[in-house]
């Protein structure tokens, strides 16, 4: 890949990391059944799910580019199924409530009636069909955007070291931005989301334009570090 | 529903130090660590001394910004401070000019200030000074990542030498040590002064751990000098603390009903 | 297929189970992570508590360090250790080493964060009771060493034999930070909804304005963080354990089978998450149809 090509895989992969947060169903409070959305910070969340997409994308470094944002996808994918399976798992049968949309009158893709099922007093609990394949959808995305990033940093930094130092250097690399492109989100989101179908879905634009900046700032420091000086 | 607060103010033991003034502080201590340590190598247990500072503004600033009750937790900011400062610090590895550490540090700080620039115009938190916040919790990351590294590889390039097993262990020890003296001191009677104690307890504590990895790296005198320099610090700093604590807490007992 | 290779698969898988019990049981003796935000309420609306209150800054960020900590002084001790216990030994005993420093700083960071939340408690009147640091500190300082250990340990295995080409301390690193997320996203579920708020009917969430009103007494006397493993390993634990040893398990499984090709374990994926999709689905159905009381109000 072209050092330059790579500047662009790294503004690319950040921002898609960024916007792969929106999708990603997820609250505080869910830890006491009180919103829809798996019980943890949101930065947090889409952070493990990648972290597991990073590890399987490694695999696939020598196998060519398409191979391994394909299965950085499929672990993320994976992460946040069986989270989202296994916490609607323990709302039912140890806390004993359905997954209920807080927000939605009826679920948009098995047309469920939401509000029967729902303590009152509270926003909804678990992981609805709608959230999970939101979350699902997002996982995706932000699997494909942490391998490509790490695919870019290790082929801006490989040609001038031993390859097995530039690997460690470029995962640890892409764990950082990662990282610091999934914190953005979690401001315009206030610390809850139902994905796709939340009323704050639709400040998405805000954070790609910042995460575009973002990545694209520390993109080019990257690049520079590792090809022009 | 909510009690109001009833006991007596808390004990006031010791100033209120802005940010700013830390990272000043920060920022001359840690150029002269990274100094002394380039000059003169056996003089390690300055550096290490002179390296505190910088946890104390990193954690002042994670305090600034997370007491405006910013909807996501203290956690998210800490990593996204000692993510920025880490990736400037170990990316300015790759950079063959001298002074190539201060680069990164600069470069912490511009990514850092950008960042805050998107958070309060873009996305409107409204939070007053964010990116200058935000800029000085990653320069002290990047401050603490690049004395640790240029310490573990002893001065000469550190791309010859499997340096690159600690690197995940810099990021994030860097990142709870300023994460958690604010994370752990969160309530109604959280102040500054006991939040730095905590801080430099928490600091001294980081650089005992990388005394302790730097056994595998370095000269046996360096390390025992940091393992010395630091425990020496922990047990001082941790003593401090506990004063602060006994001086504040509403009670101490040994058990009792509540 | 080696029988190496699905051997290593199967032990991560099983190491990953443990690692996930471990990890869940030691922050919900500490309260650690969103039930946390109880606990830290509880006093403002005038419930004292004799609870351990940690709070290391969110679990993900926490069980990173640790499982980093652990797994760094590992590796550079099983290269000391390699020609004197051979290559097995050196990496268990290696662990071992690692897990107890990583422990230790656990400890450290824990009671740094008791008192110093408890004195940050006195417009409240929280006391500092030293039996409440005392008396759990031995509980997750062994659930944290067991939990690093496991996870260092499935580290091992993914660089050395699964052959994956991070160091050991990036995929500790990794595996710390999923381990975190899981722990707090599914066995924290049980202690927050249910073993804090015990009074409360089985069967419903927890109303937002009921947030801090805990539960303090016990069957007699107060109640403490050491009970709560008692309760949260009959389920919390086990559940958290189910879902990293399956995560770890089907990412490495889908690895081993080559008839379709480079990218029979993308297919293999997509099966998977289909269904647990259907899974999903049935839960859902299952309990709408099972827990419907407030249609009837």
């Amino acid at each position: 890949m072209d050092p330059i090509i790579a500047l662009f895989g790294i503004i690319i992969g950040g921002t898609l990391v960024g916007v792969c947060v929106h999708f990603i169903p997820c609250s505080a409070v869910g830890a006491m059944a009180a919103t829809t959305g798996i019980a943890t910070g949101p930065t947090m969340l889409a952070a493990g799910a990648g972290m597991m997409g990073l590890m399987a994308a490694a695999y696939n470094l020598d196998n060519g580019l398409a191979l391994m944002l394909a299965s950085g996808a499929i672990a993320s994918m994976l992460m946040i199924a069986l989270t989202s399976v296994v916490a609607n798992i323990t709302y039912a049968f140890g806390v004993g409530v359905a997954p209920t949309s807080g927000q939605s009158e009826y679920d948009r893709f098995t047309g469920f009636e939401q509000k029967q099922c729902l303590t009152p007093g509270t926003d909804g609990h678990g992981i609805p069909t709608q959230s999970f394949i939101s979350g699902v959808i997002g996982a995706a995305i932000g699997g494909i955007g942490g391998a490509l990033v790490f695919y870019s940093v290790y082929t801006l930094i490989s040609p001038s070291i031993p390859s097995s130092t530039a690997v460690a250097i470029a995962g640890i690399i892409a764990v950082g931005i990662y990282i610091i492109n999934g914190v953005l989100p979690a401001y315009t989101l206030v610390g809850k989301t139902e994905g796709m179908t939340d009323e704050k879905f639709k400040t998405t634009p805000k954070t790609f334009y910042s995460c575009l900046i973002m990545s694209t700032v520390s993109g080019i420091f990257v690049y520079a570090a590792s090809v022009v000086i | 529903m909510s009690a109001q607060p009833t006991g007596q103010p808390a004990a006031n033991n010791g100033k209120y130090t802005t940010t700013y003034t830390l990272f000043l502080i920060a920022i001359v201590c840690s150029t002269v660590a990274l100094m002394i340590f380039n000059a003169v190598p056996h003089a390690v247990f300055l550096s290490i001394i002179l390296i505190w500072p910088a946890f104390a503004s990193g954690a002042s600033a994670v305090k600034d910004i997370s007491s405006y009750g910013i909807g996501t937790g203290v956690a998210s900011i800490g990593m996204l401070g000692a993510g920025v400062g880490t990736i400037s610090a170990f990316s300015s590895i790759f950079i063959d000019i001298p002074f190539s550490a201060f680069i990164g540090i600069i470069a912490a700080f511009v990514i850092g200030f950008v960042t805050g620039l998107c958070a309060n115009k873009i996305i409107k938190m409204k939070i007053p000074r964010m990116e200058l916040k935000i800029a000085i919790m990653s320069a002290s990351a990047a401050m603490i990542a690049t004395l640790f590294v240029s310490i573990f590889s002893n001065n000469i390039d550190m791309l010859l030498t499997d340096v690159y097993i600690v690197l995940p262990l810099i990021f994030i020890a860097t990142a709870l040590a300023i994460i958690h003296p604010y994370n752990g001191s969160m309530g109604a009677g959280e102040n500054q002064p006991r939040t730095l104690k905590l801080a430099f307890a928490e600091a001294s504590l980081t650089t005992l751990l990388f005394g302790l990895i730097s056994l595998a790296y370095t000269d046996t005198i360096t390390s025992i000098e940091i393992l010395l320099v630091s425990g020496l610090g922990f047990v001082i700093f941790t003593t401090i603390f506990l004063r602060a604590i006994n001086a504040e807490i509403y009670k101490l007992e040994w058990s009792g009903v509540v | 297929m080696e029988p190496t290779i699905i051997f290593a698969v199967a032990l991560a898988g099983a190491l990953a189970i443990l690692a996930g019990i471990f990890e869940d049981l030691e922050s919900d003796t500490g309260s650690q992570s969103n039930p946390n935000s109880q606990v830290q309420l509880a006093p403002q609306i005038g419930h004292l508590h004799r609870y351990f209150n940690k709070a290391i800054s969110g679990e993900p960020p926490a069980y990173g360090f640790w499982s980093t900590t652990g797994a760094t002084v590992a590796v550079l001790l099983q290269t000391r250790f390699l020609s004197g216990f051979g290559e097995m030994h050196s990496v268990i005993l290696a662990s071992i080493f690692g897990a107890l420093v990583a422990a230790s700083i656990l400890s450290f960071y824990a009671i740094f964060a008791h008192i110093s939340r408890t004195a940050s408690m006195r417009p409240f009147k929280q006391p500092l009771q030293l039996d409440v640091i005392l008396s759990p500190l031995p509980l997750f300082f062994a659930y944290g060493f067991l939990a690093v250990l496991c996870v260092t340990l499935i580290s091992f295995i993914t660089n050395m034999v699964l052959l994956n080409p991070f160091p050991v301390p990036l995929i500790a690193l990794l595996f710390g930070i999923t381990l975190g997320t899981i722990g707090s996203s599914t066995g924290d579920i049980h202690y927050g909804s249910e073993r804090l708020y015990q009074t409360f009917i089985f069967g419903s969430g927890i109303p937002i304005s009921k947030q801090g009103d805990i539960d303090v007494k016990a069957e007699y006397g107060f109640r403490n963080s050491i009970d709560t493993p008692y309760f949260t390993s009959r389920f919390g634990g086990p559940v958290t354990g189910l879902c990293f040893g399956a995560i770890v398990f089907l990412d490495n499984w889908s690895r081993l089978f080559t008839f379709a090709g480079k990218w029979t374990p993308i297919l293999l994926g997509i099966i998977i998450i289909i269904l647990l999709f259907l899974i999903n689905l049935s839960i859902e159905i299952y309990t709408r149809n099972r827990f419907n009381e407030f249609t009837k109000e």
